[in-house]
């Protein structure tokens, strides 16, 4: 692949890119930041304590009673006994016997605040909550509620994210069309286009995305946000970044270029398709493509109508007016007027001659009109909805759509599915039609084709008798043959494609 | 030699080639018909941008249709083409957009566009060899779109679509003589055109396009009036 450096007009794109670099800031922004929430969310879930933890100081010599008064309150459990000395110790000071007071470890399972419960034993001094601010902060409908939000900035960062690298791509293309046109037609190869352009959009929205994460990086650094990203999600995200972005952008591209090439080569060499001329002489949109043939025939038609209605209009318009200059002339003539005269019969004879352009005009978009709907009459698929649809036998599928000739004695069944059989069950119209075959065909044994309009046909051969004569009219369910022991042979074609019957079957429309 | 084989290209429900077999070589021929008859069609797909729908196309022994896409572009780069909407890039001189043709090629700038400077003369469009395109008059894009087709001195298949569209008859005798003298030269030139007749083309071939079919083929005519 030979990369065509300056082939593209990159300078033409200078405020899409840098639109694309803004927007990708934002959104990598917003993704670094959700993902930090869902970090915090993810820490914080650790801290949140599974009960209170209290402090209880009683004096030394109600230690006991109070250890078990305290069993009583619900939920309460004394993990440990120490005395004051002890707990000062901690603090580097010598321990001195005798303690007057005893403190009680004390956990309670329910996070609600018991200590009044617990002042109010007898022999208790004082009551101290070791983890309440902990149980204030650390919620869980809190944390669940940080995640989602996090989750739902991540995902809002992501969706923009992809969603202005594709936008910009096809900007991008649009934005170079006569380049890429030009050249696909010199006979550059579009890879060699679309490389460029890709790298460009992607190199732009990997920048604005990289320069939004070093300013996360900068504010977590200062400080701002509480928790950090853990360095295994750093890494994973980046990779996202690097790899989506320049597959992305190189997909987009390579589409963008793809449409510019047949939008503008296609349409250089295609001008003289039958709905332009008309489109160019009546004012109608162009085309917009080779493929929407029926479509454009039915818009120019429409256009068509438009410009008849307004054409009939003026028409009406021009036979007032000569009424109108008539009378003048008369009433100048009456007057003996002469100059108001010759003025009324000069304005006259011009009416006259755009009332005959008007109606040969209108002639003319009528008839251009009439071609039109023969056109459409004939390349649209008219007829009523093909429904009700069922299957033509009970049996199993034995052969899937598209399975046929994987297996041994499967081949016979391309472009259908078979269908088992017993010996002369009833073979019935998979739609309502007319039967546009009935017979022998080599190969396939006795075939009966069933027209449903619209260009679709089903087919049911390997049967083992028909019992319907071409032409003949057929509801859905009728029996149209008799099975033979086996497998029966179903397929529907439409518009000159096979389809999975089943598949069509199932899709009947309702109503 | 161009050959077609039983040729067909539909869009969605509506086919507007059917069945075209026709061969091409060293000769003018020009593909006349009404409007949608397949003359832009049947270029599109000589062109290799896109593929028949049924049959198959052979430039010089290649099938266009069972072709990667690098050999396709390839084969553009060999073929001279001129749409009928002359598809110039309209930041760019004229002798720039003339001598891109070449630069494609891998002709050096240089050279590029000093070949470039001498067919715009041929053309006698050498006053707006410095013009960006988006400055010229539709028919001095026409001529430039010429040019650009005509550098190719090595193209082998010349296609032109409606050549005449847009041309002042002074122009379009220099086009026909220029055409002329390629086809001379051993390249095959095929023109579509709403007229079965060019000026200084008058004993080209003819193949008369109707609803996708060719309707009648002026060398099979002498053929039958020789016999």
């Amino acid at each position: 692949m030979k990369l065509e450096w300056r082939a593209l007009p990159l300078h033409r794109l200078r405020s899409s890119l840098a639109l694309l670099f803004a927007i990708t800031f934002l959104a990598a922004g917003a993704m670094s930041l959700g993902a930090g929430m869902l970090a915090d969310a993810q820490l914080d879930l650790g801290k949140i304590p599974a009960g209170a933890e209290y402090y209880v100081v009683a004096r030394a010599v109600d230690g006991d009673a109070v250890g078990q008064a305290i069993a009583v309150v619900a939920g309460a459990e004394v993990r440990a006994q120490l005395r004051a000395g002890e707990i000062l110790a901690r603090a580097g000071t010598r321990d001195v016997g005798p303690d007057h007071l005893v403190v009680l470890e004390v956990h309670v399972s329910d996070r609600g605040d018991v200590s009044p419960n617990l002042r109010a034993l007898d022999g208790v001094v004082d009551v101290i909550d070791l983890n309440a601010s902990a149980r204030a902060e650390f919620t869980r409908s809190r944390v669940v509620r940080g995640a989602v939000a996090g989750a739902g900035l991540l995902l809002l960062g992501c969706v923009v994210f992809v969603w202005a690298v594709v936008a910009c791509a096809h900007a991008a293309g649009r934005e170079c069309q006569d380049t890429i046109g030009v050249r696909v037609l010199l006979g550059v190869e579009a890879e060699g286009l679309w490389g460029p352009l890709g790298l460009a959009v992607g190199g732009v929205a990997l920048a604005g995305g990289l320069a939004s994460f070093a300013v996360t990086a900068f504010v977590v650094r200062a400080g701002i946000r509480a928790a950090t990203l853990p360095v295994w999600w750093e890494l994973a995200g980046l990779s996202a970044l690097f790899l989506g972005t320049l597959g992305l952008a190189f997909g987009s591209a390579r589409r963008a270029v793809a449409r510019a090439a047949r939008a503008t080569v296609l349409a250089g060499l295609v001008v003289a398709l039958v709905g332009v001329p008309v489109g160019h002489a009546t004012g109608a949109p162009p085309p917009r493509g080779p493929q929407h043939g029926p479509v454009r025939d039915a818009d120019i038609l429409r256009a068509l109508s438009r410009d008849l209605a307004v054409c009939r209009r003026a028409v009406h318009v021009a036979r007032k007016g000569i009424a109108a200059t008539e009378l003048h002339g008369v009433v100048a003539a009456a007057n003996a007027d002469e100059a108001l005269l010759r003025l009324a019969a000069a304005k006259r004879a011009q009416d006259v001659a755009a009332l005959g352009e008007g109606e040969e005009r209108c002639s003319a978009l009528v008839a251009e009109r009439q071609r039109l709907r023969g056109v459409l009459r004939s390349t649209r698929l008219l007829g009523p909805p093909i429904k009700p649809r069922q299957s033509p036998v009970q049996g199993d599928v034995a052969v899937r759509y598209g399975q046929a000739g994987r297996q041994p004695g499967t081949a016979g069944y391309r472009n259908g599915i078979a269908l088992r059989t017993r010996g002369g069950e009833s073979v019935r119209a998979t739609a309502p039609g007319r039967v546009a075959y009935s017979g022998e065909l080599p190969g396939s044994g006795s075939v009966v084709v069933i027209d449903h309009g619209r260009r679709t046909y089903s087919v049911y051969a390997k049967i083992g008798s028909s019992i319907v004569e071409v032409g003949e009219k057929v509801g859905a369910g009728q029996t149209v043959a008799r099975a033979r022991p086996g497998l029966l042979y179903f397929s529907v074609r439409h518009r000159g494609h096979a389809v999975d019957p089943l598949g069509w079957v199932a899709n009947a429309p309702k109503g | 030699m161009v050959r077609f084989f039983h040729v067909a290209r539909a869009y969605g429900a509506r086919e507007v080639l059917s069945d075209v077999t026709l061969s091409l070589g060293g000769e003018i021929a020009v593909i006349a018909g009404a409007a949608g008859a397949g003359k832009s069609v049947l270029l599109r797909l000589l062109c290799g941008l896109e593929p028949p729908t049924r049959g198959w196309i052979t430039v010089d022994g290649l099938p266009l249709a069972a072709t990667a896409a690098d050999v396709l572009a390839a084969h553009r780069r060999r073929l001279a083409v001129v749409p009928q909407n002359p598809l110039l890039i309209g930041d760019r001189t004229a002798i720039h957009n003339v001598s891109l043709a070449l630069e494609v090629q891998g002709v050096p700038r240089g050279e590029a566009q000093e070949r470039a400077g001498e067919v715009l003369v041929q053309f006698g469009c050498e006053e707006m060899a410095d013009c960006l395109a988006s400055t010229l008059s539709s028919g001095q894009r026409r001529l430039v779109s010429f040019a650009r087709a005509l550098a190719r001195e090595d193209a082998k298949l010349v296609i032109a679509d409606e050549p005449t569209a847009g041309l002042d008859p002074a122009a379009q005798a220099l086009v026909g003589r220029l055409l002329r003298e390629r086809a001379a030269s051993g390249a095959t030139v095929i023109l579509a055109s709403q007229q079965s007749g060019l000026p200084g083309l008058g004993d080209a071939r003819v193949l008369f396009l109707d609803g996708g079919r060719v309707a009648w083929d002026s060398q099979g005519e002498r053929a039958s009036e020789a016999s």
